[in-house]
């Protein structure tokens, strides 16, 4: 189970010190029991200590119901907090954590007005492509993880804050993949799929292509349109715009992601939608950021949700190889700076 | 017999050429009196002198397709072409992602003409992608797209 930490919007929660993923996609929030405890000592001396169970429940209550309809900001959790939880140990700094499984239905910082969206990142092929993949799966590989994952739970929460279904997306994944393997991948080549890409422009060259499948089109169609799930039944008939609007979301929550933790200068292309065959939506955007060899390094997350066991898009995040070495080392550098201010403080 | 993206192969025999194109351009080149056919799918203009990959380029693609199908028995002077594909998927994006198709489709016509193998069809650009089946036998090509059959051409 890797841990994650969280964004700086949820950073300022109390009680929450990161998230994970589940086996099935799940996200869970990672909850700092101690500070719990101390936050509610009143109603924890009541109590007396507890089992785990009601520490689970204080989560949920602190991070919102399960499958719940959107929430409403996160502030809101300040005030939600606690029931006492239990736990005999003493507050240290190494905190023992329970996790609870939480529907990214929380509060989401981002949505239609996104102020400045900034760009999906990732790594796309290389020189020797099998370099630039040491250099994303390697120890420095981390911290692009780590990158990948805060967009993906901003994310998912935002997506379920917008349709009021729980959707979920999983941390990306990167891996070398065959070329022509690609369209298998995300469901066939000749299926019908709606593509949007968006472009990065400032300090990277990158670009993000969600591959959404006809029944998502649909679903994502009804949904922002607040009909019934089943509605729309024609693809033809989607509206581009709702498309749009779920894909711009999600860049954004990447491109910020990126662009915090990098520090680096970012900003989305307004979104390219096409609705065709999977493989003739992939191929200009493979071609665009096209490597030697028969392989691409494949950053990619898949998202889950609104109650269609098909329903899964795939998002892939493209990056020129010096930009992606550019990102790496923003990273580093970002992360030094804040060890070191972590320290002074 | 489908032939994914920058890869390339040659029938000799009942069975048929299929392929699916976007912004890729596929080359069909056939010897009708050996019933020997071939289908690049090709990726990109400009060989990268970096890669190895020679199926994905236009330029190396086609002397290397015509060098396979003339090992099968076709005979170069008797080879004719189709062209197929070469679509601006993202038709307003910005011209690097809007512009691979057309390239595409210069850079094969080219690599045609260098080879002296003539062009006898052609179903190319727009803004949808083609799936695409070529028949060995009759020489039948059949271009669809997701709306609807966009055309059929045969040369014998």
């Amino acid at each position: 189970m890797v841990i994650k930490s969280l964004s700086r919007h949820y950073r300022e929660v109390e009680g929450l010190i990161g998230a994970s993923i589940l086996g099935n996609g799940k996200i869970a929030l990672i909850v700092d029991v101690e500070t719990l405890i101390s936050q509610n000592h009143h109603a924890a001396d009541a109590v007396g200590v507890k089992s785990r169970a009601s520490v689970v429940e204080a989560v949920r209550q602190v991070a919102g119901p399960k499958a719940s309809p959107p929430q409403p900001a996160p502030a809101a959790k300040h005030e939600a907090a606690p029931v006492p939880a239990p736990v005999t140990q003493p507050p240290t700094l190494v905190t023992p954590v329970a996790r609870v499984e939480a529907a990214p239905a929380t509060p989401a910082p981002i949505a239609r007005a996104v102020p400045a969206p900034a760009p999906a990142e990732t790594p796309s092929t290389s020189q020797p492509i099998e370099e630039l993949a040491k250099i994303v799966t390697g120890a420095k590989g981390r911290l692009l993880e780590d990158v990948n994952n805060q967009g993906a739970i901003q994310a998912s929460m935002s997506l379920t804050q917008l349709t009021g279904q729980e959707i979920r997306v999983s941390f990306p994944e990167s891996r070398l993949v065959a070329i022509k393997d690609v369209a298998e991948i995300m469901g066939g080549e000749e299926s019908t799929v709606g593509g949007m890409y968006v472009g990065v422009q400032g300090d990277l060259a990158a670009g993000m292509l969600l591959v959404i499948p006809e029944p998502y089109l649909l679903l994502m169609d009804d949904v922002l349109h607040g009909r019934p799930s089943g509605t729309a039944t024609r693809t033809a008939e989607v509206d581009l715009s709702a498309v749009s609007e779920m894909g711009n979301i999600l860049a954004s929550c990447f491109i910020n992601a990126i662009a915090d933790a990098s520090r680096l200068n970012l900003s989305p292309e307004v979104p390219e939608i096409s609705i065709d065959m999977c493989l003739p939506v992939i191929d200009s955007v493979l071609a665009r950021f096209n490597q030697p060899g028969d392989n691409i390094l494949l950053t990619q997350a898949v998202i889950y949700g609104g109650g269609l066991e098909n329903a899964v898009c795939h998002q892939v995040l493209f990056l020129e190889p010096d930009s992606l070495r550019k990102l790496m080392d923003a990273l580093v550098r970002a992360q030094t700076q804040a060890d070191t201010s972590r320290v002074a403080g | 017999m489908t032939v994914k993206m920058a890869e390339m192969d040659v029938v000799t025999d009942g069975r048929s050429l299929k392929t699916i194109l976007g912004s890729c351009v596929g080359v069909i080149l056939r010897d009708p009196e050996k019933r020997v056919s071939g289908l690049a799918h090709i990726m990109l203009p400009e060989k990268r002198r970096d890669d190895e990959a020679t199926g994905k380029y236009a330029d190396s693609a086609v002397p290397a397709l015509l060098a396979r199908i003339t090992s099968s028995g076709a005979r170069h002077g008797s080879l004719q072409a189709m062209l197929i594909g070469g679509a601006q998927m993202f038709p307003m994006g910005n011209s690097t992602l809007a512009s691979i198709g057309d390239q595409n489709v210069v850079a094969a016509r080219k690599a045609l003409k260098e080879s002296r193998i003539p062009i006898v069809f052609e179903e190319i650009g727009g803004k949808a992608g083609r799936s695409v089946v070529f028949d060995n036998i009759t020489g039948q090509v059949s271009v669809k797209t997701l709306q609807a059959i966009v055309s059929t051409g045969a040369r014998k």
